[in-house]
Parts: structure tokens; C-alpha cells; sequence
């Protein structure tokens, strides 16, 4: 079977697209309105949510850079992943019930609609809308160009396509993408999301167990190894320490309830009380899959440091060398898919809520009314989004490498930071102003742009992300108590009674 | 709100922890040194050397951090249904987060000051408790979540009440295209 292995990979990964493909013709033919494609008519059953809800918070990163940054530094960003348990309860507590109960009785298609409606101010609604563009252009060319680099080490190794350039790589990964975007929408983008779950859930459960398997000893003599090399490194936190990780582990918790990928999927359940099944199922599903990202970092460290191994020349290529030198030619197949399912799961998510920003709040912030035709001009956008965004992406990969980085790090912090305190602590407090919701977003970006560009490492290795996400709470609710609490719209007040 | 006063009270506690890490003179290794032969990777070096200078504060910040995460998902909560049953619960888990927290770190400043990992399971027994230990720790609230769900997150009460307001607000929108249509108006 060793002999067909690219060729059982690249069957994997086509079956995989066709399947994508599938899905959006599918759904074309049931999404009929703007409300059909930004979400999904709010008819969504649980598992599809809970699915959805899992496999766009885990994005590339979690296959490709999570499993990287444990070989680089040891346990220190097991914090990113354990904390999603946190991060799903303050999503569920705060956000999940109230959002989906505005989404009903404004007919909101977005997180910036719902900020509108709780805070009555077409500045916020604005600033939110920029804040998720921002953060969408950054992430998703990162989702793209992963995409990209993926698609190219897995056909450059065949004989039929060896030598193709990035560029086409970029092209045919983007090209499915859009396609199954364009065509369906959310509904497409959250039944692929069930695919991509559950194959990301498949393929956690057989890389931690082909993990194990990699040494006689199993994981006690790979943690032996670390020991004997470097002992921080498989100690709690890592080898960037316990304020680092610390950080990240506030940042990435609370920071789920500001992630409007996830949180507008809120929106789409078909009844409140399916969240009692979506949360504990959404725990579960990223659980399992994020013991990839721990397994093959430890383990590629252990055969690297215990001379098993050559070393790699970037630590992002844990993942693929694990996949191409240790898994069973079956398994990395599925879990190459389950690569692509993970970026894709996490870009169509922004493509679909950028498009929305663009076609949809922010002329309503500007103009007082939305589009007309908006599902004509949502498709439009999301084409023009991806181009934009795949464009950027190969740009920078070829003339600015910094630039691309910058941005993709800027965004869960940019989103974090500029919107936890406006949503969760909004959605749960009528005393909450809407001029410290403005100031919280301009000065979160503010503190992260600053840092991003400016290149600036803080002490003990803490994330900027975490500062700005620290001071926007804080100065959100010192502006709120200042001010005389406004009435609320009569349906927001009873909603938030409830 | 008093909820809202003790948030804003942990913040600033936690704010001036990181303040206090901020200022403190770091040791080379604070935030791990490059590995001296291969590309790309870190090393820890000395764990007690880079906590000489911050001594307990990490302990405490996340002390403080899980009793915000108590605090905010209490939030969460409406006021009409915060029962015994709501507080009694989420102070439980949060004493239980608390527990583990408390675990993880004496476990690992065991290792710090004996130099033996005590491996189980797979992994150091400090990693043991950070991995599992914290991450079923949180689960619990979500598990919590949802075994309360009609009794203190969305009661029947709620239920009826929510789809009371949406029959109102749709009745009311219907009442205004009917008002808006060119019969009506005489358009």
C-alpha cells in the first residue's frame, strides 16, 4: 500500500472537494433569500450547529500551526487548546441564548445587526462591521494560502502534477471554496461544516492513536525523552512559560464569545433549547480533534530531540511530515482531508460574514437601509472577497511574508479584544453604554494595531491580544458605570429579562 | 449591578498582577531561549530561574481568572433565575476549577524543587492535571449548562414568555404593512 500512498492521499482530498462541490449544488436549490444565505433561514438542527460551531472555531491553524508550535515550544500553547472548554461555556452562557432570540425578533443576519438592535447605534454597528473586515482579510488569505501550500506539497509529490505552482494551488483549493460559498451560502458552508467535523473528529481519535503506537513505549517514553532533553518542555507550560501561556489561555477563552464566525452561527438553530445539546456536543467534537494538535507536536519533537528524526526545517511541518512518514497511507489521506476540511470550515465561516459586512451592514450603517437584491449582490461579494483575499495572500507570500502574518495573528485578538466586552458583557447588562462600546472596539484596535505593526514583544511573552482584551473590558464597563444607563428598546428589554 | 462591580473589581486585580510582571525583571530564559542546534525550536532551561522573579503572581492570576470566569457565567444568568440551585452549582465548579488549578501548579513546583516529572498516564504528572485536569474542569459548566438548561438558563417561563413577545412583534409588523399597503392608505 506504501507504493500508492500520494496516490490514496490525493484520492482522500479529491473525494473530499467533490463532496464540497456536492453539497453547494445542494444547496443552491434551497437558498432562495438573503436570509437563506447569511443564516440559513435560522432552521438548523443541533448536530449541524454543534458541528459547525466546532470545526470553525478549529480552523488551519489548529491542523498546521497548532502541532508546529508544540514541537517549537513544548506544552506552552496546550493552553489554546484546552481552554476551548472555557471558551464554549462563557460562548453558551452569555451569548448563545439571547443572540438567537434578537436574531428572532429582529430578523438579524449578522453580529453587527445584533449590536445595532442592543445598543440602538448605527456607529457600533459600523465599527463592528470594520472590525470584522479587518480581521476577515487577514485571517482568511492565512486560510487561503494554507490551503494553497497543502494542495501543493500533496500534488507536487505525484507524478502527474509534480512541479505545480503555488499560484495554481491557490487557483483549484479557491476555486472550491468559492464555488460551494457562492452557490449555498451558510447552508452549504454548515453542511460541509458537518463534514468537516466529523472528519476532523475521525481523524484526532486515529492520529492520537497512531501516536502512541510511534515508540515501544508509547507517550511515557516520549514525555522521557523531553524530560531528559529539556524538562520544560512537557511540563505544564511549555517552553515559553506560565505568563505566556497564561495569556493566551484568558485571551483564547473568553475570546470565543467574540469570534463572530462562531457566535453567528448562534443564530441558526432552529429553537433555543437544541443549545442544551449544541454546547455540550461542540465541547466534545473540538476536544477530540485538538488531541491532533498536541500528539504529533510532542511526538515530532521527541524523535527530533531522541536523533530518531532529522529536524525539520519549520516547525509548521510537524503535521505533514507525521502524516507522510509515520501514519498509514489510509489515514493520512483522511486526515489531509480533514486538513482541508479544517481551513475551509474556518474560511467559508469569514467569507460568508465578511460578505455580509460588505453587502449588508455597512450600507445599512451608512445609508439607514440595506441593499436591494442583497442575495444577488451577498454572491457578488463573497466572489469578490475570496479573490481579494486569495490575491493578498499570494502577494505577500511572495513580496511582504511579514504581512500576511501580521494580519493573521491580528485576528482572533482583533475580534477578541474589540468585541467580548460589546457582546457578552452587552448582551447581559442593560446598564452597558453604547459610547463604551464604541470605545472598547476603537480602543482594542488601536492597542493591537499598534503592537502588530510595530512589531513589539511583550514581557514573559504575553500576547497583545490579551493587554487589549484586558483594557477594552475593563474600560467598557468603567465608561458604562459613568454614564446615565439609557432606556432600552422595549423587545431588547424584555429580551434581556429573559 | 453588584455582579457587574465584582467583574470589574477581579479585572483591576488581575490588571495590576500583569502590571507587577510587567515591571519585573525577567531572566534571559522568561519566555524560552532559542535551542542551540535546531532551527525553530525553543528550550525552557531552568523553570525555577524564570519564576524567581515573579514568584507567586501566576498562581494567583489565575486564581483570580477562574473566579472572573464564575463571575461572568453567573452573568450569563438571568436575574429571574438565579436559584440555589444555579449558585450552589457554578460555585461548586468553580471550587472545583479552582481545585485543579491549585493541583497543577503544586504539582509542577514539586517537580521544580525534586526534579522528578513522575510520568503517568503518558505525561509528567503536573501535564497531566493542566491537560485533562482543566480541560474537564471547564467542561463541567458546559455539562452544568446543559443538565440546568430548563431550570435556570431558558425555564419554560422563559419559553413562554420569548414566544409571547415574538406572536406581539409579529403581530405588530403585520399591522404595519397592512397600515403601508396602497389600500389602506388609499394610495
Amino acid at each position: 500500500m506504501e507504493e500508492y500512498r500520494q496516490m490514496i492521499i490525493l484520492t482522500c482530498v479529491a473525494f473530499y472537494m467533490v463532496l464540497c462541490i456536492a453539497v453547494g449544488l445542494w444547496a443552491m436549490r434551497r437558498t432562495k433569500d438573503a436570509g437563506d444565505f447569511f443564516v440559513a433561514g435560522r432552521g438548523l438542527g443541533p448536530i449541524v450547529v454543534s458541528l459547525a460551531v466546532f470545526s470553525s472555531t478549529l480552523s488551519g491553524f489548529g491542523f498546521v500551526g497548532g502541532p508546529g508550535l508544540v514541537y517549537a515550544t513544548g506544552l506552552s500553547s496546550m493552553w489554546m487548546a484546552t481552554v476551548s472548554a472555557l471558551g464554549y461555556a462563557i460562548g453558551f452562557y452569555l451569548v448563545a441564548k439571547r443572540i438567537r432570540m434578537i436574531a428572532e425578533v429582529r430578523n438579524t443576519y449578522s453580529l453587527p445587526d445584533v449590536i445595532a438592535a442592543r445598543y440602538g447605534s448605527e456607529t457600533a454597528r459600523f465599527l463592528t462591521a470594520i472590525t470584522i473586515l479587518l480581521g476577515v482579510m487577514g485571517y482568511l488569505a492565512t486560510q487561503i494560502l494554507a490551503m494553497g501550500v497543502v494542495l501543493q506539497s500533496i500534488l507536487g509529490a505525484t507524478d502527474m502534477f509534480a512541479g505545480i505552482s503555488l499560484w495554481a494551488s491557490v487557483m483549484i483549493a479557491s476555486a472550491v471554496m468559492i464555488f460551494y460559498c457562492v452557490t449555498g451560502g451558510i447552508l452549504a458552508s454548515v453542511y460541509t461544516d458537518l463534514v468537516q467535523g466529523s472528519v476532523m473528529i475521525i481523524a484526532g481519535i486515529l492520529v492520537v492513536i497512531t501516536a502512541i503506537n510511534v515508540f515501544d513505549g508509547g507517550m511515557a517514553e516520549v514525555s522521557q525523552i523531553l524530560v531528559d532533553t529539556d524538562p520544560e518542555a512537557i511540563m505544564p507550560f511549555g517552553t515559553m512559560g506560565v505568563m505566556a501561556s497564561l495569556a493566551w489561555f484568558f485571551l483564547f477563552g473568553l475570546g470565543q464569545a467574540g469570534q463572530p464566525h462562531v457566535v453567528t452561527k448562534m443564530m441558526m438553530n432552529r429553537t433555543i433549547s437544541d443549545n442544551r445539546l449544541i454546547a455540550p456536543i461542540a465541547v466534545m467534537g473540538f476536544g477530540v480533534a485538538a488531541c491532533l494538535w498536541i500528539s504529533i507536536g510532542v511526538l515530532m519533537r521527541a524523535l527530533i530531540l531522541g536523533d530518531v528524526h532529522a529536524p525539520l526545517t519549520a516547525p509548521d511541518q510537524a503535521a505533514s511530515v507525521f502524516l507522510s512518514e509515520y501514519a498509514h497511507p489510509l489515514l493520512a489521506g483522511i486526515v489531509f482531508a480533514g486538513l482541508f476540511a479544517a481551513i475551509m470550515s474556518t474560511g467559508d465561516a469569514f467569507l460568508n460574514i465578511g460578505a455580509a459586512a460588505i453587502i449588508h451592514d455597512i450600507p445599512k450603517a451608512l445609508r439607514g437601509k440595506p441593499l436591494k437584491n442583497e442575495l444577488f449582490w451577498a454572491r457578488a461579494a463573497t466572489v469578490i472577497l475570496s479573490v481579494v483575499a486569495a490575491s493578498f495572500a499570494l502577494y505577500s507570500y511572495y513580496h511582504s511574508a511579514a504581512l500576511i502574518g501580521i494580519l493573521g495573528a491580528f485576528g482572533w485578538g482583533t475580534f477578541a479584544a474589540a468585541l467580548v466586552p460589546v457582546v457578552a458583557f452587552g448582551l447581559n447588562w442593560k446598564g452597558a453604554s453604547t459610547n463604551a462600546a464604541i470605545t472598547a472596539i476603537v480602543v482594542s484596535l488601536v492597542i493591537n494595531l499598534t503592537f502588530q505593526l510595530g512589531g513589539w514583544n511583550v514581557p514573559y511573552a504575553m500576547s497583545p491580544g490579551f493587554l487589549a482584551l484586558l483594557t477594552s473590558m475593563i474600560l467598557f464597563i468603567v465608561i458604562s458605570m459613568i454614564e446615565k444607563p439609557k432606556p432600552l428598546p422595549k423587545d431588547i428589554d424584555r429580551i434581556m429579562d429573559l | 449591578m453588584a455582579i457587574i462591580r465584582v467583574i470589574l473589581v477581579l479585572l483591576l486585580v488581575m490588571a495590576g498582577i500583569t502590571l507587577f510582571v510587567l515591571l519585573s525583571e525577567p531572566s534571559p530564559n522568561a519566555s524560552g531561549m532559542v535551542h542551540p542546534t535546531i532551527d525553530g525550536m525553543k528550550v525552557g532551561g531552568d523553570g525555577a530561574e524564570r519564576l524567581a522573579p515573579i514568584g507567586t503572581a501566576p498562581y494567583w492570576f489565575q486564581f483570580v481568572f477562574i473566579l472572573l470566569v464564575g463571575m461572568m457565567l453567573y452573568l450569563g444568568v438571568s436575574e429571574r433565575n438565579r436559584t440555589l440551585f444555579a449558585k450552589i452549582g457554578l460555585l461548586a465548579f468553580v471550587i472545583l476549577a479552582e481545585f485543579v488549578w491549585y493541583m497543577t501548579y503544586e504539582t509542577y513546583l514539586d517537580f521544580l524543587v525534586t526534579g522528578d516529572p513522575q510520568i503517568a498516564f503518558g505525561y509528567p504528572i503536573a501535564s497531566n492535571w493542566s491537560l485533562w485536569g482543566i480541560w474537564l474542569s471547564f467542561v463541567a459548566f458546559s455539562v452544568f449548562y446543559s443538565l440546568g438548561f430548563r431550570r435556570f438558563i431558558f425555564t419554560n417561563a422563559d419559553q413562554k414568555a420569548f414566544e409571547d413577545l415574538v406572536k406581539e412583534t409579529k403581530s405588530t409588523q403585520a399591522e404595519n404593512i397592512t397600515k403601508n399597503t396602497p389600500e389602506t392608505t388609499g394610495a
